[in-house]
Parts: C-alpha cells; sequence; structure tokens
C-alpha cells in the first residue's frame, strides 16, 4: 500500500514537472504555481488528479500559443481542406442529382474526379441511394461549410460544426452500408486517413487553435 | 457578435470564492477545494482573471522548511468592483454551489 503511494506521489510529482516544461516561458510561472501546490495536498490521488488538471492547462497553453491559424496562408489552406471534406461527403448526392437531371456535361466533370474516371461504374449505387441518405450527406456538408466560415473568423463554434459534419458522414456511411446491397455496386473502402485521422484531428485542431475566449 | 467574458459558473464560483474575504491571499488548491473545480480549469480560470487585472498574484514563502514557496491570489481594486458587478447577476447555484463545498470541507 505504501509502495502504492509512493508511486502515485511520484508519478504526480513526475506529470507536474512535465507541466511545467510544456507550459510556454511567458506562463510558466502558473505551471510552477500548481507544482508547488503538489506540497499542500496530503492525499496522494488527488495530488495525481491535481497535476493531471495542470498538464492540461499546461497543453492548452502551449497549443494556443502555437497560433495555428493567425497567418492568413495557413487559414485559407484549412479552409480549402475543410471546404474538400466538404465536397467529398456531398460528392454522391452531386453525382446522383446530375444524373437524376440527365446533365451529361456536369456527369462526365464529376466522373473524372472517381476511381477509373467513369461515372457509369456508379449507376447501380446511386438508384440504390435513399433519399434520406442525401439528406444526411448535404446536412453534414453544410456542416463542413458552416465550419470553414467560422474557423475562417476564428470562432471556437467551428469545431463543433465539423464535429457534427463528421458524426452525420458517419451516420451516413454507416446507415448506407446496411440499406445498400454489396452485389450489385462498387463501394471503395476510405483509407484510415479520410475515415479516422482526418475526422478526429480536424475538430481537435480548430478548437485547439481558435482564439482565446478573452481576445474574441 | 462578441461574447461577454466572465459568464461562467465556474468563472462565478472563483470570483464569489475571492470576493468573501477579498484582502486575504488565496492558495490555488485552497481555492479549489472552495470551489470543488479541478486545476485543469480553475487555473485558466485564474491566468484570463490576472491577464484582465481582475486578480493580483504573488509568492508566498512556506513556513514549513524545504517546502517551494506557494502561488496566492486576490482580487485587485478594480477586480472587488467588478467581480461584484458580474455577481450581482449571477445564476443562484453559485451560493449554492459554495455552500455544499464548504459544508464538505
Amino acid at each position: 500500500m505504501t509502495h502504492m503511494r509512493r508511486a502515485l506521489r511520484r508519478l504526480a510529482d513526475a506529470v507536474a514537472r512535465f507541466a511545467a516544461r510544456v507550459m510556454p516561458l511567458a506562463r510558466q510561472r502558473w505551471a510552477l504555481a500548481a507544482c508547488h501546490e503538489l506540497h499542500a495536498i496530503a492525499d496522494d490521488r488527488a495530488a495525481l488528479r491535481w497535476a493531471l488538471g495542470a498538464l492540461r492547462t499546461a497543453c492548452a497553453a502551449r497549443w494556443q500559443s502555437l497560433r495555428l491559424l493567425d497567418r492568413l496562408s495557413v487559414r485559407w489552406s484549412a479552409a480549402a481542406l475543410l471546404l474538400c471534406c466538404g465536397l467529398t461527403v456531398i460528392f454522391p448526392t452531386l453525382l446522383t442529382l446530375a444524373f437524376r437531371l440527365h446533365s451529361t456535361p456536369l456527369l462526365e466533370a464529376l466522373g473524372r474526379m472517381t476511381p477509373g474516371d467513369d461515372w457509369q461504374h456508379f449507376v447501380p449505387l446511386m438508384l440504390q441511394l435513399p433519399g434520406w441518405l442525401h439528406a444526411l450527406l448535404l446536412a453534414a456538408g453544410l456542416c463542413y461549410v458552416v465550419g470553414t466560415l467560422s474557423m475562417l473568423r476564428r470562432r471556437s463554434a467551428a469545431a463543433i460544426a465539423v464535429l457534427i459534419g463528421v458524426l452525420l458522414n458517419f451516420a451516413a456511411e454507416t446507415l448506407g452500408r446496411a440499406v445498400i446491397s454489396p452485389a450489385d455496386v462498387v463501394v471503395h473502402d476510405p483509407s484510415v486517413l479520410a475515415q479516422v485521422i482526418l475526422p478526429a484531428a480536424l475538430p481537435l485542431l480548430l478548437s485547439l487553435a481558435a482564439r482565446p475566449k478573452h481576445e474574441v | 457578435m462578441a461574447r461577454t467574458a466572465n459568464r461562467s459558473k465556474q468563472t462565478h464560483l472563483v470570483l464569489a470564492a475571492l470576493l468573501e474575504r477579498p484582502s486575504a491571499w488565496r492558495h490555488g488548491y485552497d481555492l479549489a477545494k472552495q470551489t470543488g473545480l479541478k486545476s485543469g480549469t480553475l487555473y485558466p480560470l485564474l491566468i484570463r482573471l490576472t491577464e484582465q487585472g481582475m486578480l493580483a498574484e504573488d509568492w508566498e514563502e512556506s513556513d514549513l522548511p524545504g517546502r517551494p514557496p506557494r502561488h496566492v491570489y486576490r482580487l485587485s481594486a478594480a477586480g472587488v468592483k467588478a467581480a461584484r458587478a458580474i455577481l450581482k447577476d449571477a445564476h443562484p447555484a453559485v451560493a449554492a454551489t459554495l455552500r455544499v463545498a464548504k459544508a464538505s470541507r
């Protein structure tokens, strides 16, 4: 039991020291303040919780100090990336719309963005996609657009909008796979980057890169 | 539209706790115990209030040998005024939370 307590206390000390290293120099005294408070906390578990909180504060301060979205070029690049994600999300709906409207030039233009440059591969898929799925995809795409605009204004709402977009897209893909019969259509499995890494990273980055509250 | 700062319940809790004894220097852990806030919530608030000029901060030497100095905080003169104005419209839950936290200490 004593070993356990000693280990917890050592871990708390190590976490607090690490928090002090992570904290930007201009706010170093705040990390030291949290670090020094550990000596006043008798309970070892509480000390560890306190140190983890200090680490969280230090990490957030470090991210904010990076000022990721301060550069106009970075902001516009991020906007382009977000709009590409939004376009990818509503692509099946756009293609289906062009198909239903018999708009051959648009179909061919969109087809050039598909694997094999041939939209006709997707006809069986377009015939199977239900209306509610398109509605979900459009809502997800709209969230990406709202997220892009909020991001350009450096609002923390950008992260929420993109997160909702990611979740709606995930729901549409999951439900879509359940209703589409796989024998008739070719569905390409998206990469881990597109399916997991980007959707998880974008809202996180946007929330951390947003302007600090007191500057809004 | 610009968001108004210092409207969160957590900020109200910290301001109310500091306003109880405006001239006394308070330690971070004591404030955390009184308000029920975790350090990950408390320190960003203290940093923000200090940068807004509402809090004064200092280091206090420990009475016990070998212990490092502790960071202490209290409301500045402008902070006392601002805190009173902010807390005038504060949610009643803030006072209740402070009472519960005080009773459980």
